[in-house]
């Protein structure tokens, strides 16, 4: 299954009336089986309503969304999508064993729905949780419960909502390895997440969203194989700053100095020659690699960040 | 350690919620039994459900006490009552907005198979709590008495089902509360009704209407005088929940 398992055709979603109203989309989106989409964007930017629109949860007002050809909102495609929310919606009295054990029912052979829970409990990895209300978790061990039923559930494709929001690093760490085989084989996963840092450790493909638009979507290997100057610069040197700007008119002031994008021929080199040049004194500087957050900055800033 | 993938034998892959290889008899019992197991621990932590158990055991401790002296109509009543007062929360619970719904969407079985699973777990707490105060108040050696809790059971289910129905459209507490209006005003009957509100002609003809269409009390104290009676009682139960798996399935359509 290598072909689009996620396929958004100008889905729009339309909420409230007049001075109220708020339009997200159109939408354009495919996700290919194997594929791990992460979606970043503001507060409000419509994140939460593609998943919703991808898992079949909501249903668009015009254009389509599709499951491996099927309409997202039909049994078919549910059966396929595994879904977990923000906030997690585990109904209340469950606790994770008992939800992992209600959807593995419903994915399972009946000597086989013991085996699927425990797959989905090495999962989340709450361990002596399993069997606490999830209503008593603390929120990053109730995101891993939702994780863990989406993982059961979802026989072809997982969309998740903030599951990597509220997790202390170790189990950050555990559970890259885990989000990245579940991307393999085939499935799709779509990840909204404002923890941009963990994302980039597990997609393969980025999209911004802000205003309920896409603004961007590109492979994570572009994004990162850009290359950045950052220069950190004397107190007071203001003046000096936006002089360098003129001469790279891509550069984005710091609090500390500035940053410049290392595109078209433009070095280190350089940079620091144009920094002598305008008299401005240097107090640091170095190259990283690109990261989500400058492609995030960059398309909410200046629009469709294709370049 | 990274979990072993592809997901363990046995497991659905693929395609759709039905595993590719075993019995369609088995998996289907198998996901009944979730649906039920679901629904009960539903029930088994809803606060309004707690209280309506101990309403429920203070009426039957209140009529054991009697010792069977209290009028046959009475106990008929109270019956129906309690009947109706966990049909009114059980419904609403297992099919309200939010979680419980979700719950249905993500194990996205066969329709049948989420209504029929609730269904009886409602149905199951309705009989066992209404049963056993029929029992404690000495109702089954009544004459009729059986009959009596027969009907106050499927009254309950009848509010069950109109409860549930309301209840993916405006949440549990809503659904309750309006299922159980419907059981504390429902004994008044359609005639009577009529001459309360006589002097408003409109409302009176609605009101007639609607107490002739309603899962309301007094259609369950001529049940084992009119099996009809029963009959719209019962497709009460059987639409009501039908109608509730089917709108809390449906994906939201929004706000616009």
């Amino acid at each position: 299954m290598t072909g689009s398992v996620f396929r958004a055709q100008g889905a729009q979603k339309i909420f409230g009336r007049f001075a109220a109203r708020r339009v997200i989309g159109p939408l354009e989106l495919d996700v290919h089986g194997g594929e791990i989409v992460g979606v970043v964007g503001p507060n409000g930017a419509g994140k939460s309503t593609l998943l919703r629109l991808l898992a079949g949860e909501l249903v668009p007002d015009r254009g389509s969304v599709q499951v491996l050809g099927r309409p997202a909102a039909t049994r078919e495609s549910r059966s396929i999508v595994g879904y977990a929310g923000d906030p997690p919606s585990v109904p209340d009295g469950f606790h994770a064993l008992a939800w992992l054990r209600y959807l593995a029912a419903h994915r399972a052979e009946r000597r086989a729905v013991a085996s699927l829970v425990r797959w989905g409990l090495e999962i989340t990895a709450v361990g002596d949780d399993a069997s606490r209300r999830v209503a008593t978790l603390s929120r990053g061990s109730a995101q891993r419960v939702a994780l863990g039923g989406a993982a059961v559930a979802g026989t072809g494709a997982l969309v998740l909502d903030e599951v990597l929001s509220g997790l202390d690093p170790l189990v950050l760490r555990a559970l890259h390895g885990r989000l990245a085989a579940l991307g393999t084989r085939g499935r799709a996963v779509v990840i909204a997440s404002h923890d941009l840092a963990a994302l980039e450790r597990v997609v393969t493909r980025v999209v911004v969203m802000d205003e309920g638009r896409i603004l961007a979507d590109q492979p994570i290997a572009r994004v990162l194989a850009r290359r950045v100057a950052e220069v950190a610069v004397a107190p007071g040197s203001g003046e000096g700053v936006e002089r360098i700007r003129r001469h790279f008119p891509r550069a984005e002031r710091t609090p500390g100095g500035l940053r410049v994008p290392l595109t078209r021929g433009t070095s280190m080199e350089e940079v620091l020659a144009v920094c002598r040049a305008e008299r401005l004194a240097v107090a640091g500087s170095r190259v990283r690699h690109g990261a989500i957050e400058d492609l995030l900055i960059a398309a909410t800033r200046g629009g469709r960040a294709d370049a | 350690m990274i979990p072993p993938n592809p997901r363990p034998a046995g497991a659905a892959t693929v395609g759709g919620s039905v595993p590719p290889t075993g019995s369609l008899v088995t998996a289907t019992a198998t996901a009944l039994e979730a649906e039920l197991r679901c629904a009960m621990r539903l029930l088994g932590y809803a606060r309004p459900m707690r209280l309506v158990v101990m309403v429920s055991g203070a009426a039957a401790v209140a009529l054991g006490i009697t010792g069977g002296h209290a009028a046959p109509q009475a106990v008929g009543q109270i019956l129906l009552l309690i009947a109706g007062s966990v049909g009114a929360v059980a419904g609403g619970v297992v099919f309200g907005a939010g979680a419980p719904s979700h719950a249905l969407r993500r194990a996205a079985a066969p329709l049948w198979v989420h209504g029929v699973g609730r269904a009886t777990a409602c149905a199951l707490v309705t009989a066992i709590l209404t049963l056993g105060v029929a029992m404690a108040a000495g109702g089954f050696s009544m004459s009729g008495g059986r009959a009596v809790a027969v009907s106050a059971v499927l009254f309950g289910g009848a509010v069950g089902g109109l409860s549930a129905a309301l209840g993916p459209r405006i949440g549990a507490s809503g659904a309750g509360a309006i299922a159980l209006g419907t059981v504390w005003v429902g004994f008044v009957p359609p005639a009577a009704m009529g001459a309360i509100l006589e002097p408003w002609p409109a409302v009176a003809n609605a009101v007639f209407w609607l107490w002739h269409l309603a899962p309301v009390a007094w259609r369950a104290e001529l049940v084992h005088e009119d099996v009809g009676h029963g009959i719209v009682l019962a497709l009460w139960a059987i639409g009501g929940f039908g109608s509730a798996t089917v709108r809390a399935f449906a994906a939201e359509r929004g706000g616009r």
